[in-house]
């Protein structure tokens, strides 16, 4: 299973998770894992999804990246090996 | 489940998008040795032919994996075998060496790698008639290309230090520096003197694929600055031994990320991974600093005493950080402090805290040595032999490997300013000691290896 990190921050507002998970919806993305918190009016989301489905990674990429930059928020989608890779032994 | 937190999952996203963590360079060694012919156009073609075996993909490998994982690999080079080696059997004039050299240049550009290296020699035990031609002919081949790097090593802890070489090697940065006056003397970015280089380097301009190699290697150079400078803002009232340990910890993780890249394009490529190297290597952007990361140490200034100490510590724990997370080390591995590419260096250079001795100073304890220094354009050849001669001596005696890439910046004076643009970025010109060394580089002939290198 090939899977992504889907890493959300920014100041906290209603709709947040509801508009990034809508993309990911579109796109055939299953959710495997999603955590969030929220700390001093700052919302922190990451989500791990199965993206064995999807035929263009960088079609997703643009599509959160470009919601990120119209509604203030930072996203970042990132395949899952490099995190891994920088913190699990 | 994933073991990864959210805290440890935006650590990771910032060090990408603010903090300028990238892999700096992959660069693909190739061998060259079975391209030798005694016509330079059969050789112009066996190299063509050799390098496009090899490394067609390169570029759209390291574009696929930067895209698909989120992390900027900034440069894709080629190191080849040193060219004296490669051309001695039919390069006679500098015509055919240039020639040679534009098609190498050309195939780079049409590959779309930023830098090719490896128009080398290697004449730390003396020169042969073959060094002297193709040294002779390096200013005019650095002047008709753009994208090919140039190095020659002229001394080593067991061959000691020839002077010949250095002597020679002061006129070819003069000659190159003229020759490419109208583009602020550019050709001598593209040129480096060695002492202890190593083979399997993937920096430029000195990266060079060692005849001790194999048939063709990936090595991959990693960089953070910018990653190491925000774990010190945490850090600021650590004692040394915390801060050291946080410094291991960071360059731990930068590492990883190049072991994995690594990893990643030699599996694409089908191309054995050879080394990582754990470089501290800054840009010109905001942040992207080692001078900065040294200032956050505790020092008003790059400059100020406890400069070097700072510098030593911070090399020292880059290195043992990264040791673990990488499967082989190799290449130049520590910190760089290249002045244009490092926007605190030029501060501290500006406002005069920082000078070309102190800056030598620090070499000793750092990872390579007085790198893109642009010095005044009436700097003359010996003088500029001597500044090498010193430098290489550092590298000699301490058994670790040296270098210099001075720019003696034509027309210009100490406190002008030399553009180069991209990575390169911009240089103030540094004020060089202005009595002579002329007898001394006058001499000639060899300096013997140092007594420590007898070990067998």
């Amino acid at each position: 299973m090939k899977k992504a990190i889907i890493v959300v921050y920014g100041k906290d507002r209603t709709g947040i998770v509801y508009n990034v998970t809508k993309i990911l919806y579109e796109n055939n993305i299953n959710i495997l894992n999603i955590k969030q918190t929220i700390a001093d009016g700052y919302f922190n989301m990451m989500c791990i999804a199965d993206v064995s489905h999807v035929k263009s990674l960088s079609k997703v990429k643009d599509a959160l990246e470009e919601h990120g930059a119209k509604s203030g928020l930072n996203i970042n989608f990132q395949l899952e090996d490099a995190f891994t890779a920088m913190h699990v032994l | 489940m994933s073991v990864i937190s959210i805290e440890q999952a935006i650590e990771t996203t910032e060090m990408f998008s603010r903090e300028h963590l990238d892999v700096r360079t992959i660069t693909m060694g190739i061998s060259l040795l079975d391209t030798m012919s005694s016509s330079v156009d059969s050789l112009c073609k066996n190299i063509e032919k050799k390098i496009l075996r090899y490394a067609s993909n390169l570029v759209k490998v390291a574009n696929d994996i930067s895209d698909e994982y989120g992390i900027p690999i900034v440069n894709k080079r080629i190191s080849i075998t040193p060219m004296s080696i490669i051309t001695e059997s039919c390069c006679k004039k500098d015509e055919d060496y240039v020639k040679v050299a534009k098609t190498i240049d050309n195939l780079a550009k049409k590959l779309k790698v930023d830098f090719i290296g490896g128009w080398s020699a290697i004449v730390s035990g003396g020169l042969t008639e073959n060094d002297k031609r193709f040294l002779n002919a390096i200013p005019k081949v650095l002047a008709k290309t753009k994208v090919l790097c140039s190095s020659v090593v002229v001394g080593s802890t067991k061959a000691g230090l020839d002077m010949d070489a250095v002597k020679l090697c002061g006129k070819i940065i003069k000659e190159t520096a003229k020759l490419t006056k109208n583009n602020n003397s550019i050709g001598c970015a593209k040129f480096v003197v060695f002492a202890n280089s190593t083979d399997d380097n993937p920096f430029m301009a000195g990266a060079f694929h060692g005849i001790s190699q194999g048939e063709v290697v990936l090595n991959v150079g990693v960089s953070g600055p910018g990653v190491v400078r925000n774990a010190l803002l945490s850090a600021k009232n650590q004692d040394f031994t915390a801060l050291c340990e946080t410094i291991k910890k960071i360059a731990f993780k930068i590492t990883r990320i190049g072991q994995f890249v690594g990893t990643e394009a030699s599996k694409r490529l089908n191309i054995p991974l050879g080394i990582i190297d754990l470089s501290l290597a800054p840009t010109p952007a905001k942040g992207d600093s080692v001078a900065d990361v040294l200032e956050l140490i505790g020092l008003e200034s790059v400059g100020a005493p406890g400069t070097t100490a700072a510098l030593a510590l911070l090399n020292d724990h880059v290195k043992k950080g990264g040791i673990m997370a990488a499967r082989n080390v190799g290449g130049l591995s520590g910190a760089f402090i290249p002045m244009s590419e490092d926007q605190g260096m030029i501060n501290a250079v500006t406002k005069k805290a920082l000078t070309i001795e102190k800056l030598e100073a620090m070499t000793c304890v750092c990872s390579v040595g007085l790198d893109m220094i642009a010095i005044p354009g009436d700097t003359s050849a010996e003088t500029i032999s001597g500044i090498i001669a010193d430098e290489m001596m550092i590298g000699i005696i301490n058994q670790k490997t040296t270098a210099v890439r001075v720019i003696p910046a034509y027309g210009k004076k100490a406190g002008d300013k030399v553009y180069f643009g991209g990575l390169l970025g911009y240089a103030p010109v540094m004020k060089v000691n202005e009595f002579s060394c002329k007898d001394f580089i006058n001499r000639g002939g060899h300096i013997p290896a140092p007594v420590h290198s007898f070990k067998n």
